[in-house]
């Protein structure tokens, strides 16, 4: 099974820099549990565009760190949008197991 | 030199053929798209015979005849003497009668690195637009179809209020324009709102360029505006806004500007209204040093770049 994180789409750009690559876990967790956190909200509250906003932006810093699954489930979720809030929070579940994992990938780095 | 000829299946080839260029991170591919609406009627062996003269110092070339649609030649080495070269082929030997367009509009130039993903969505939205039944993917806004870079005007999304520039603001971009010439590093702004991924492009332009930053468009606008960088890498998907927006807003300013987007949607939506925007490039996420610094490269070739000559490998 593939793991989590690609670490070969971030070595494009950092080209096994470690220290940098640490630096960018980092900021890519904290960044992630606030998308995480925004996303329980707004699954609550309904707004449907701060919903499509954060998938969004989850999306992105999930591409961007190489943890390919994780940015596609943000993509469904953010296609989503204007779905019920019960389909909102299966997205949410899906998100919320595959950062568990990411997160414990790069921890063990 | 080796030169294939692909007819059968030649849209598959292309894409794996686009696919393999990236994974080779090289930028000496080029690729370009002939019209073939504005070509005389040729049989395909017999313009592969023509073009091979153009190509017999390419270390590989191929041709990927396309049914009931355009032909693509990916060659590797050389990408502007051979454009042009196809370009003279073209004006002088194959046009229908009654064209009167220039070569550069028939023979379409693309980097394969960084237009591969643009290339690959306009291929499978034509697959798309030719099935009768297929589902319309496009909002009213983007369905406009036409030439090729013709988008009408009213599908861009308009710049909001707070990009009409002040007329002290328009002062200070002259003067910053004025001041272009004398820089010795190219300046580079980046918009971005997530701050990996912001951090991610100043590593990759760390240490030989100048580089702004700005995490939403009022921001962005702001330091555009004060700056006048020779080169804007535009998010799309801002906090406060649209990045499609602010580059509508910037080549209003100045149609020279060079504007690259740099999103994790590549759907042909966004992918239309950039071009609808001549923006000049479109990056998509998970990118690498290689595509950034391909555009980079372009820029500095394109003969509108008048900074960091020197500084610039």
């Amino acid at each position: 099974m593939n793991l989590p994180v690609d670490l070969a789409v971030l070595r494009q750009v950092t080209e096994g820099d470690i220290a940098l690559e640490s630096e960018l876990f980092k900021v890519f967790l904290n960044s992630a549990k606030e998308c995480i956190g925004a996303l329980r909200l707004h699954c609550r509250s309904g707004n449907q565009e701060e919903w499509r906003r954060h998938a969004h932006a989850f999306k992105s810093i999930s591409y961007g760190i190489g943890a390919l699954r994780l940015a596609d489930l943000c993509r469904q979720a953010q296609e989503g949008f204007q779905n019920p809030a019960l389909n909102k929070y299966q997205y949410l579940a899906g998100i919320e197991a595959e950062f568990t994992e990411v997160e414990l990938q790069l921890k063990s780095l | 030199m080796l030169i294939g000829l692909i007819e059968h299946d030649a849209k598959t080839a292309l894409l794996s053929h686009i696919e393999e260029i990236n994974r080779s991170k090289s930028s000496a591919w080029g690729l370009a798209v002939i019209k073939r609406k504005y070509l005389r009627r040729i049989d395909n062996d017999a313009f592969v015979l023509m073009i091979k003269p153009i190509l017999q110092d390419c270390s590989a070339a191929r041709v990927f005849c396309i049914e009931d649609s355009d032909i693509y030649i990916v060659w590797l080495g050389m990408q502007k003497r051979v454009h042009h070269d196809l370009c003279e082929l073209v004006s002088r030997r194959l046009l229908r009668g009654n064209v009167t367009l220039d070569a550069g509009s028939i023979v379409i130039y693309f980097d394969p690195q960084i237009m591969g993903n643009e290339i690959s969505t306009l291929l499978r939205d034509e697959e798309s637009a030719r099935e009768p039944d297929a589902p319309k993917r496009m909002t009213a806004s983007a369905q406009i179809s036409g030439s090729d870079r013709a988008l009408s005007l009213a599908t861009l999304p308009l710049p909001a209020d707070f990009l009409k520039p002040s007329p002290a603001q328009l002062a200070a971009y002259a003067r910053a324009l004025a001041g272009k010439t004398r820089r010795k590093q190219l300046e580079i702004l980046v918009v971005e709102d997530q701050l990996l991924l912001l951090r991610l492009m100043q590593e990759v332009l760390r240490g030989n360029y100048i580089v702004d930053t700005a995490a939403g468009m009022q921001e962005a606008w702001k330091l555009y505006l004060e700056k006048a960088p020779d080169i804007a890498f535009l998010d799309i998907g801002l906090m406060d806004g649209n990045g499609h927006v602010l580059a509508n807003a910037i080549k209003r300013l100045d149609p020279d500007a060079c504007v690259v987007m740099v999103t994790a949607s590549n759907t042909s939506e966004e992918l239309k209204i950039a071009r609808a925007n001549q923006v000049d490039g479109f990056v998509v996420k998970p990118y690498s040093r290689q595509q950034i610094s391909s555009c980079i490269d372009k820029y500095m070739n394109s003969g509108k770049a008048t900074a960091g000559k020197e500084g610039h490998a």
